[in-house]
């Protein structure tokens, strides 16, 4: 029995802004139920006393400017657009 | 002496020949070159030989005869297809970014650059880096050089084949589970995954940042081992690398090497590979080393925590490609749709899947069961393997539990593909480097491996084990 329904998968599709078939979301919902059920092993380990870890990671900061090392190249940015007018990227109406 | 031989030179060799003068860097390019043209159509290794080789030569060959070389002036190396390089297409073998040119040069990339390294081409990998056999590829599959009719392995899979049929003599490839180690195993190769933080991924394409790291594949550790000092670096550009001050290594050394030998005996790994995994302890046992069994007791269960975390990091950073800035963009009524057909078309199956297995895991009501639960086995696999490196120098298990599978063996199962990186993993989610060598001859060409684990920054002692195993 599928755990992961159809109607699930077009719902996660829908909010991760990807196109899904009705026919590839029954099989992604099959393929869901084997990963869930493997991935299910690490429910019964205890972690009750995880914690913290001797390498956590800490925080690094740079100073607010924009002096950093790196340049970009405008031109390639700009012939990167799919759609373009002139120097401005051209996006679908939003309101 | 011939350009086939030529292409067959370690790092170290050819760089013995540049300084030596005995050969120019047109030689050992146009040697490769030579590889290229007579495999790359039927392995599919190559997605784009870099149109620029000869200016890469001519400044490599100036910093020779100007006499301040360095062990990787002139070298021809392979990029993976998610390394950028201002001017040039960089596609993660995507069709989402089929026609994306890099506006920047990854630090790795630049670096590398900086000492004359001539950059071959780029490689075709899994797209976005998930796989474990270069069959996701939206550019075709690659074949394993050794044996066209097996996979080379992957995510990495056109880097350890670039090497491996001679394309260039070493090639950078990115490991998140296992993506350098797994290909360079099937490949016959050297892998070697650095400590978390040890080189900058600034301008890497992000699959999965707590455990993406970039590292390289050649044909010897000593290899390696130069590719690993010249790309270990701190990095302003990429903040989770670490302070040189920082990276100290283990302070002891016990001479003993562990081994989860309940965990290896138990997964299924094939009697060859556990007879080869045994001869290379008992080498390790004459240069006095001793061979203790250690339990592993939650880092078995990495490669499950594995598609817990992944799948929620992939959701987040594959956000980003959604046709409106850059890559492929679909024509659509409403901006929804606009999103919707550049992402379902623009992104193959199985990173539709990992996008949406991410979105689930994530999602209100799975999130403490799912993604709560595997950052804290993570914490405790960390907090074991701190416990277990108090008292061995290195963790040795096989890399992969099996050799080389044929194409298509395993691309209907996503388990059965992902179990490649059953014995890689660990490193990943400990942030621990960890080192894949040949070990010995297999029946049809291929090579067995042995990986070596150690304590984070213990670079060094792993590259010491590797040259035992090689008898560099």
């Amino acid at each position: 029995m599928s755990q992961v329904t159809n109607e699930e998968i077009q719902k996660l599709a829908d909010m991760a802004r990807i196109h899904v078939t009705a026919e590839e979301g029954e099989k992604l919902a099959e393929s869901f139920d084997s990963i869930i059920a493997y991935v299910d092993q690490i429910r019964g380990l205890e972690t009750d006393d995880a914690g913290a870890v001797s390498s956590a990671p800490y925080n690094q900061y740079r100073n607010d400017s924009t002096e950093a090392g790196s340049t970009y190249s405008r031109d390639i940015i700009l012939e990167d657009m799919p759609l373009r007018e002139e120097d401005y990227l051209k996006v679908k109406k939003i309101l | 002496m011939s350009h086939t031989s030529l292409a067959q030179l370690s790092i170290a060799e050819a760089h013995a020949k540049l300084v030596a003068k005995e050969i120019t860097v047109a030689d050992l390019v146009h040697a490769c070159l030579d590889e290229i043209n007579a495999h790359n159509e039927a392995l599919n290794v190559y997605l784009e030989v870099y149109p620029d080789l000869e200016a890469q030569i001519a400044k490599a060959q100036q910093i020779i005869d100007t006499g301040v070389a360095t062990p990787l002036t002139g070298i021809p190396i392979a990029l993976k297809d998610n390394m950028l390089r201002e001017g040039y297409i960089a596609s993660s073998s995507s069709k989402i970014l089929a026609n994306y040119k890099a506006s920047y040069t990854a630090t790795a990339v630049s670096l590398l650059e900086k000492e004359g390294v001539v950059f071959m081409g780029r490689t075709n990998m899994d797209e976005f880096a998930m796989g474990s056999s270069t069959e996701n590829s939206a550019y075709g599959l690659t074949k394993n050089p050794l044996d066209p009719t097996l996979v080379p392995g992957g995510s990495s899979g056109g880097s350890a084949a670039s090497v491996a049929m001679h394309g260039a003599l070493g090639a950078l490839g990115s490991d998140t589970a296992g993506s350098i180690r797994q290909p360079a195993a099937f490949c016959g190769l050297v892998g070697f995954k650095p400590t978390y933080g040890a080189v900058s991924r600034y301008g890497l394409m992000a699959m999965a940042s707590s455990l993406d790291e970039i590292g390289p594949l050649t044909q010897t550790v000593g290899d390696a081992e130069i590719l690993f000092d010249a790309l270990s670096h701190h990095d302003p550009m990429d903040a989770t690398t670490t302070p040189e001050a920082m990276r100290v290594p283990p302070a002891q050394v016990h001479k003993k090497i562990g081994v989860p030998w309940a965990w290896v005996r138990s997964e299924g790994v094939s009697e060859e590979i556990l007879t080869n995994f045994e001869a290379s302890l008992e080498i390790l046992k004459k240069q006095g080393y001793e061979i203790v069994d250690v339990d592993l007791l939650y880092a078995k269960h990495s490669l499950s925590v594995y598609y817990i975390l992944q799948p929620a990091e992939v959701s987040s950073n594959l956000a980003r490609f959604d046709g409106v800035r850059y890559g492929v963009r679909k024509s659509g009524e409403t901006l929804q749709e606009v999103y919707m057909k550049s992402r379902g078309e623009g992104f193959g199956p199985e990173v539709r899947r990992r996008i949406l297995l991410g979105a689930y895991t994530l999602s209100h009501g799975h999130k403490d069961a799912y993604y709560t639960k595997a950052t804290n086995v993570a914490k405790k696999i960390k907090k074991e393997f701190d416990t277990v490196f108090q008292s061995v120098d290195a963790i040795a298990t096989p890399t992969s539990p099996f050799k080389a599978f044929a194409i298509g063996e395993r691309a209907g199962d996503p388990l059965a593909m992902y179990i490649s990186d059953l014995f890689t993993v660990p490193a990943n989610i400990a942030g621990l480097p960890a080192l894949s060598v040949p070990s010995g001859d297999m029946d049809g060409g291929l090579k067995h491996s042995i990986q070596f684990t150690g304590p984070n920054y213990s670079e060094k002692n792993l590259f010491m084990l590797g040259k035992i195993i090689t008898n560099e």
